[in-house]
């Protein structure tokens, strides 16, 4: 039955030769960002101090339980689940009041999502007011799993106007199909500067979760290139999909039930100093040692709702001052009075910078 | 045999195929006309079709009737023309026609097919597939215009089905045919042309408009859901081979709004046709 549906999308892909890239999957290597505005800009004045927030979002499904997860079935979310998911999410964002918010996983025209552009929405619904995106998944139809139209990707949301964003497409996984390929996941690294007084870069990024290739450390050693590469102070979040050097538990993780190896993403042990370089150039937000001295506090994924955060995959680096004890992984209602667990598969961290 | 020489041999049947041809078969029309009464046509991967009356002619694609058994009737109800003489005798040759034609369709199969994991999963495996019944009613009006016939079409679909939260398939093609299970109406208007290009080719220009509007409970961009279209156009040519043969080579190409904007897609059809 497999092959038949093989068959069947290379059909497909053969019978529309109209246009080379005939269901809009495909991004040039380097290419403008999609500029949002709030509907109402709530104007705030720049200071030196700034709270960052970054936090991958699952799209806005909250704890349905996916088919991709391995814990169910579903595909497609109704308008007022999404719309149930984000207000949950603006809730939270708004309790952390970030000046800056770097989102992962956000969608903009998915049917997965029942096409709400979730951008637009957090920016209208929480006091943040310009953001820039890039898809990282997009694709007019997914002959797969019944997903259909998706748009999906990266996001930067910040109080303040943001310029020269860009989309920098990251190398793509080589161990898959041309077909596969085609429709897959296209990573990419957000780059956009802060239009204030003081000359900040932003860059986000969401590197690949499932690949045997070595695409994903490729893809980390470019986001660190690029945090290398600011001109002056530099930010970059996301969602990096490996562990800190000096995790303990690497592999094996109870939440892990997917048998299909496409979907499995449960061993790091290759990876174990894939971030070293990164934690040696650069402040964070929870700072290695803190990290090492207690694992379980700084956790920030699990795939089982009803389990517990097991692994850390989402970061914040910046050669900007670290205020002392702001970074926060927010497991739980104990830090901002809401429970993260519900809202998503990952936790947000935030943090406080000292800017000169 | 060098591949050459075999093409030579393949291409010399055809010809001689060709030149046996007559201009004169009534074959399938997407326009009002039917098929003559007695008349039988086979399709590979079209559908067959029989003229029950000179006025009357059933079709219904034997394979696809697995996954999605359809079947149509078209019927004709008048004829306009003028009288010739010919051979001592007095022939009514038409040149109207007004016709309708009723399709009952049951897309459930198909439906239960595409709810699937993995590749060609075009609706989510969990999806609870209803039992339904389509139908479409088209009014047609064809005129003879010195051996083409131009033709119009008009007509509505809908669709009786158990309650179910099923997604829309916004697959280029599938996306008119099952329109009238997310919308409460679908309405049709089309034009055809068809007639002999030249020697034993055959023409065929088919456009067709759907027009629908998704029910409100189906997810769409934007506050309200809007009316929506899938524009199909398909331009076929084909080879008559003797007077029982038709081969066909086309393009069919589809315009829609879909919820993600306005999208071109274009395939190629192929199909061969014989009568009795």
């Amino acid at each position: 039955m497999k092959s038949c549906g093989f068959w069947l999308i290379a059909m497909t892909a053969l019978a529309v030769p109209i246009a080379c890239d005939p269901f809009n999957t495909q991004f040039d290597d380097s290419e403008g960002a999609v500029s949002y505005e709030a509907e109402a800009i709530r104007s705030v004045e720049f200071r030196s101090r700034l709270a960052v927030m970054t936090y991958n979002v699952k799209f806005g499904g909250g704890r349905i339980d996916f088919f991709f997860d391995c814990h169910g079935d579903e595909v497609l979310m109704s308008e007022e689940e999404v719309v149930t998911h984000l207000q949950g999410l603006a809730a939270l964002i708004r309790a952390a009041d970030p000046d800056v918010l770097f989102l992962q996983e956000v969608d903009v025209l998915s049917k997965r999502a029942a096409y709400v552009d979730q951008v637009q929405w957090l920016l209208d619904e929480t006091d943040l007011n310009y953001g820039v995106y890039a898809s990282q998944w997009k694709a007019d139809y997914v002959p797969s799993d019944g997903i259909g139209a998706v748009d999906s990707g990266n996001a930067i949301l910040s109080k303040w106007p943001l310029k020269d964003a860009v989309r920098l497409a990251l190398p793509l996984r080589s161990d898959q199909g041309g077909l596969e390929r085609y429709f897959y996941l296209k990573r990419n690294i957000l780059v956009a500067d802060l239009d204030v007084d003081v000359p900040l870069r932003l860059v986000a990024t969401h590197s690949a979760a499932y690949s045997t290739d070595g695409t994903k450390a490729e893809q980390i050693r470019l986001f660190e290139k690029q945090l290398d590469e600011a001109p002056g102070l530099v930010i970059g979040a996301g969602d990096l999909n490996t562990l800190p050097p000096g995790t303990v538990k690497q592999h094996d993780f109870p939440d892990s039930v997917c048998t299909d190896e496409d979907f499995i993403a449960d061993d790091y042990r290759d990876e174990a100093d894939l971030l070293a370089s990164l934690y040696a150039k650069y402040e964070t937000a929870i700072p290695l040692g803190e990290y090492q001295a207690d694992n379980a506090a700084h956790f920030t994924h699990t795939t089982d709702g009803s389990g517990f955060w097991n692994r850390k995959l989402d970061y914040v680096f910046t050669n900007a001052n670290v205020v002392a004890g702001t970074g926060i992984t927010h497991q739980d209602a104990s830090t901002l009075g809401l429970e993260t667990m519900p809202l998503s598969d990952h936790a947000p961290i935030t943090v406080e910078l000292e800017l000169p | 045999m060098s591949r050459v020489n075999l093409f030579v041999r393949w291409f010399a049947a055809f010809a001689f195929l060709c030149c046996h041809a007559t201009a004169e078969s009534n074959w399938i029309s997407p326009g009002a006309r039917t098929l003559d009464s007695g008349r039988l046509e086979i399709g590979a991967l079209s559908s067959t079709a029989y003229g029950v009356t000179d006025r009357v002619e059933v079709s219904a694609h034997p394979l696809g009737m697995i996954l999605f058994p359809a079947a149509k009737l078209k019927v004709n109800w008048w004829q306009g023309g003028h009288l010739v003489c010919r051979d001592r005798n007095i022939e009514f040759v038409p040149q109207w026609w007004v016709s309708s034609q009723h399709r009952l369709f049951v897309p459930t199969p198909l439906l239960n097919f595409l709810a699937k994991e993995g590749s060609g999963g075009l609706l989510p495996a969990n999806t609870d597939v209803p039992i339904a019944v389509g139908m479409t009613h088209l009014a047609l009006l064809s005129r003879d215009i010195s051996g083409h016939l131009l033709s119009l079409s008009g007509g509505i679909s809908f669709s009786v089905q158990g309650d179910s939260e099923l997604p829309m398939v916004e697959f280029p093609f599938l996306y008119s045919t099952l329109a009238s299970l997310y919308s409460p109406l679908v309405i049709h208007a089309g034009l055809s042309a068809e007639g002999v290009l030249l020697g034993p080719i055959d023409y065929e220009i088919v456009a067709k408009m759907h027009l629908f509007r998704p029910r409100t409970d189906i997810p769409w961009p934007g506050d309200t859901t809007p009316w929506v279209y899938s524009q199909e156009t398909k331009l076929t040519l084909s080879a008559r081979l003797g007077r029982r043969h038709r081969l066909s080579l086309g393009l069919a190409a589809a315009l829609a709004k879909y919820p993600v904007g306005t999208r071109l897609f274009a395939a190629p059809t192929l199909d061969y046709r014989v009568s009795f």
